[in-house]
């Protein structure tokens, strides 16, 4: 038996891959968000709001928890720079520790894999993330990365009633395209988050935290068969310029900084507010090899900053449960995201993209305990975004509103005492669709899973989850994605 | 008290920190230029006659690449949306009356900037329509160590829309009339006779200027390679030159290696018995009909097709007569790797310094 776990084990190892805040069972219930009352989901300043300092006091026990994951997308409603689709393995380590007075300590590891399949030209991690910036070849093949993770996350309490906390991040990928320009990709990220929370009034918290976010994305194409694929630098979607040679590089270095605020509230018997707050500014560079030919004779090489983007996100939000009864539980969610953003082009100090998004988010939702082995959640959120978008050097100039509609429905069925079965099914419609550009897009998403107790100090929950997402115009489109995980989750550690 | 000092300062010096920069106050795609291009028509008589050149190919080449458009009805052509840049802008037009004659003109490194506003004229000369340009140069040798620099080859270019034919051309090196000897340079005309002297290597394509054995298609190429085999082989980041369409044999040169599957162009110098092999970083090159074959005396301008002088510094002199070509190209850096490009195949005003580029690696039979 010990043999078959720990090839078990060993099988999970290798083929994982999730995020830190894996959550198995509301992912099999449709990912209800704020009716449900779950561990995972509180509204403390540790679950909602990030902060490291309230580790100490929302983790009361040590567990570990195993997670791997698998992820698929396909279809043709993608977009330009986009693969034909990704496929993602991972394998996820999360520890946690109680130390009694000393605190809690929690870690977290995983190793992920993803196969970006035929992907376009784009030799950028993240193509889409709002800089004005691609970096491209002028092929098609799969690009894949690889590489680890690792969240360390410390919280304690110094003085009665307040609690600090600390966490360090630091993720590294190697990718690699697979054909043509063999271009080579070493993308770090790195991150360090210091917290304090206060207790105050017996049932209240406040809680601060900072985060500071560095990253760095080295590109090199590098093959003697780049006298056939040219390299281009994209100043917005029209003007390029274009490169040949061995070897092209380009580094695109990010920082920034999270300031957070949280504010939790529960009576201890009904209620509980949550309300917390985010403002990130943070900036993107590119830098490229300069090369000055002064002569046959002489070259001058430098590193200049080619382009420039800043961005400034900002999010308040607020959610809270209330219990009516016994049974029933009531949800209600909002939330207002502000996301701005400018580019321009480092050497010419010209302004050549500005965007802004603004984002109001307001959801009601109940979960009913229609039995003692029934639990039924469902939700409705409504949310209203705006987009200003002015790419100057293309002379291209947005301006879209669209009223989105999500609804959510999971339940939870108690087959025996531990053994529980999950399904969810979400609808969503979207006038438009601010990412993929489709017009009254529709989305489905069917999950469902399982949670049961293996032996006595090991649980396992598993989800399935499939979305479809279509929009009417352009017809004929349409993208699925395919992702499930296991939990195992070990009580003693 | 102590603590939240702490708190502050911490908050402070992050803030200062994760400064951004500012937000510029121009913004790009509001430049606007307005060019006017004229022509002088003038076939008789020494005053120029200018006139709107309507419906001229206007071509814009800046590090966004090559953007080609068209003058109206009189010879102006509006530019708006495009991005800032340093511009170098030709025009062309074919004579209206004569069809061998091509008007030609440019300006050079201009700037067009977002927020303001060009204007200029480009006054075109005359050219002769040829048809045919050296559309490639690569000579400074690939990226080693070993002084290797034998894949050079030269590339030409048909951009007539009618046949033309090879038989005959003589493709020549000028580093002779040296002004260490008191003389204007190689390429130049020397006693002001209307010929240019210098030659220090005259290879002829097989035939006489007028024999229709050897066509050359319009809108391709054909590759002159020194020795055209796989360098490859020897250094792997030189190229293939296996395919060349032409190979210059030195007939009278007993090391000089001869591809049996590729043409030869022979060397019409007995004195001269090494192969084909041009200066790294500079040196002055000419595409002549072959009507005039005496080279001792120079070479009659008349019979010239196309030539161009690169040069390894911005602080060279120019050699090469003006009616052959106006300015010099700087050339790329030796052994690295780089080619001289024609930004358009076959875009030549007879000015270098904006009809070429440097590639970062060389493109044999194929534009950029």
């Amino acid at each position: 038996m010990l043999r078959s776990l720990a090839k078990l084990l060993l099988l999970i190892f290798l083929l994982s891959n999730i995020s830190l805040a894996q959550i198995s069972r509301v992912a099999g219930m449709g990912d209800l968000k704020f009716s449900i009352v779950d561990r995972d989901l509180s509204l403390s300043p540790y679950d909602f709001g990030g902060n490291p300092a309230w580790l100490f006091m929302d983790e009361q026990e040590s567990y570990l928890k195993i997670t791997p994951a698998y992820g698929n997308s396909w279809g043709n409603y993608r977009q330009k720079y986009d693969s034909e689709g990704n496929t993602n393995l991972g394998s996820a380590f999360h520890g946690i520790k109680t130390l009694g007075d000393l605190g809690t300590f929690s870690g977290f590891t995983s190793y992920n894999y993803e196969n970006r399949r035929n992907n376009y030209r784009t030799l950028k991690k993240d193509t889409y993330n709002g800089e004005a910036f691609h970096f491209t070849d002028t092929t098609a093949s799969d690009f894949r990365y690889m590489g680890p993770k690792v969240v360390l996350i410390y919280s304690w309490e110094p003085i009665e009633g307040l609690y600090a906390g600390g966490s360090v991040a630091y993720e590294l990928m190697d990718g690699l395209k697979e054909k043509y320009s063999y271009a080579k990709t070493i993308y770090r990220n790195a991150e360090l988050q210091a917290g304090l929370a206060v207790n105050f009034m017996h049932n209240a918290v406040f809680g601060v935290d900072v985060k500071y976010s560095d990253s760095q994305e080295a590109i090199e194409a590098q093959d003697v068969n780049l006298l056939d694929v040219e390299v281009r630098h994209y100043r917005g979607d029209n003007y390029y310029v274009g490169k040949r040679g061995s070897p092209i590089t380009s580094k695109i270095k990010k920082q920034g900084f999270t300031f957070g605020s949280q504010l939790f509230w529960d009576d201890g018997e009904k209620l509980s507010i949550g309300l917390q707050s985010n403002y990130t500014p943070s900036d993107s560079r590119v830098l490229k090899p300069f090369t000055t030919t002064v002569s046959s004779m002489t070259t001058s090489f430098d590193e200049v900053e080619d382009s420039y983007a800043a961005f400034e996100f900002f999010d308040v939000q607020l959610k809270t449960q209330y219990k009516l009864d016994d049974d029933l539980t009531v949800g209600a969610y909002a939330g207002y995201f502000s996301d701005y953003s400018w580019s321009k082009i480092s050497l010419k100090e010209l302004l050549i993209w500005e965007w802004d998004i603004k984002k109001t988010v307001l959801g009601l939702g109940a979960s009913y305990q229609a039995s003692p082995s029934l639990l039924l959640g469902l939700e409705y959120e409504f949310s209203h975004s705006s987009v200003d978008s002015s790419k100057y050097i293309d002379n291209l100039l947005l301006n879209i509103v669209s009223n989105d509609h999500v609804l959510r429905t999971g339940a939870e069925y108690k087959l025996t005492d531990e053994v529980f079965l999950r399904c969810g099914f979400n609808y969503g419609a979207k006038e438009h669709d601010l990412i993929y550009g489709g017009k009254d897009c529709n989305s489905y998403k069917y999950s469902a899973g399982i949670g049961f107790p293996l032996f006595d100090l090991l649980t396992i929950d598993a989800s399935l989850q499939y979305i479809n997402v279509s929009p009417k115009k352009p017809d004929n489109f349409s993208r699925s994605y395919l992702s499930g995980n296991i939990s195992l989750t070990v009580q003693a550690f | 008290m102590k603590f939240h000092k702490i708190l502050i300062t911490a908050v402070i010096v992050t803030a200062l920190i994760s400064c951004q920069q500012q937000m510029p106050v121009t913004s790009e795609g509001n430049a606007r230029a307005k060019i006017v291009v004229i022509g002088d028509t003038t076939v008789v008589g020494n005053t120029p006659v200018y006139i709107p050149l309507k419906n001229a190919k206007v071509i814009l080449s800046s590090e966004y690449g090559i953007s080609i458009r068209y003058t109206d009805s009189e010879g102006i052509l509006i530019l708006e949306g495009i991005p800032s840049s340093t511009y170098s802008i030709s025009a062309r037009l074919t004579h209206p009356k004569y069809s061998n004659i091509l008007l030609v003109g440019s300006l050079n490194n201009k700037e067009i900037i977002s927020g303001k506003v060009l204007e200029d004229t480009i006054k075109a000369v005359q050219v002769a329509n040829t048809g045919i340009a050296i559309n490639e140069i690569y000579a400074c040798g690939p990226l080693n160590n070993i002084y290797f620099m034998y894949d050079l080859y030269f590339e030409l270019y048909n951009y007539s829309e009618e046949v033309k034919y090879l038989d005959g051309m003589t493709f020549m090196r000028f580093s002779g009339n040296s002004p260490s000897d008191g003389k204007k340079g190689p390429g130049a005309d020397e006693g002001d006779d209307g010929d240019i002297d210098g030659v220090t290597y005259m290879f002829k394509f097989p035939g006489k200027p007028g024999e229709k054995n050897h066509p050359f298609y319009p809108k391709t190429f054909q590759v002159l390679a020194t020795t055209a085999i796989n360098h490859k082989k020897s250094v792997a980041t030189s190229i293939d030159l296996s395919k060349a369409d032409w190979e210059f044999y030195n007939q009278f040169s007993v090391a000089d290696f001869d591809n049996p599957q590729v043409p030869n162009l022979i060397n019409t110098r007995s004195d001269r018995t090494a192969d084909f092999l041009v200066g790294l970083t500079s040196d002055v090159l000419v595409l002549a009909s072959g009507t005039d074959l005496v080279w001792e005396d120079g070479i009659d301008i008349s019979s010239v097709i196309d030539g161009v002088q690169y040069v390894s510094s911005t602080t060279s002199r120019k050699y090469l007569d003006t009616r052959v070509d106006k300015s010099v190209l700087l050339g790329a850096p030796k052994y690295s790797g780089k080619s001289m490009q024609r930004r358009e195949p076959g875009g030549d005003s007879n000015d270098a310094m904006s009809d070429w580029e440097i590639l970062n690696a060389p493109t044999p039979g194929k534009q950029k």
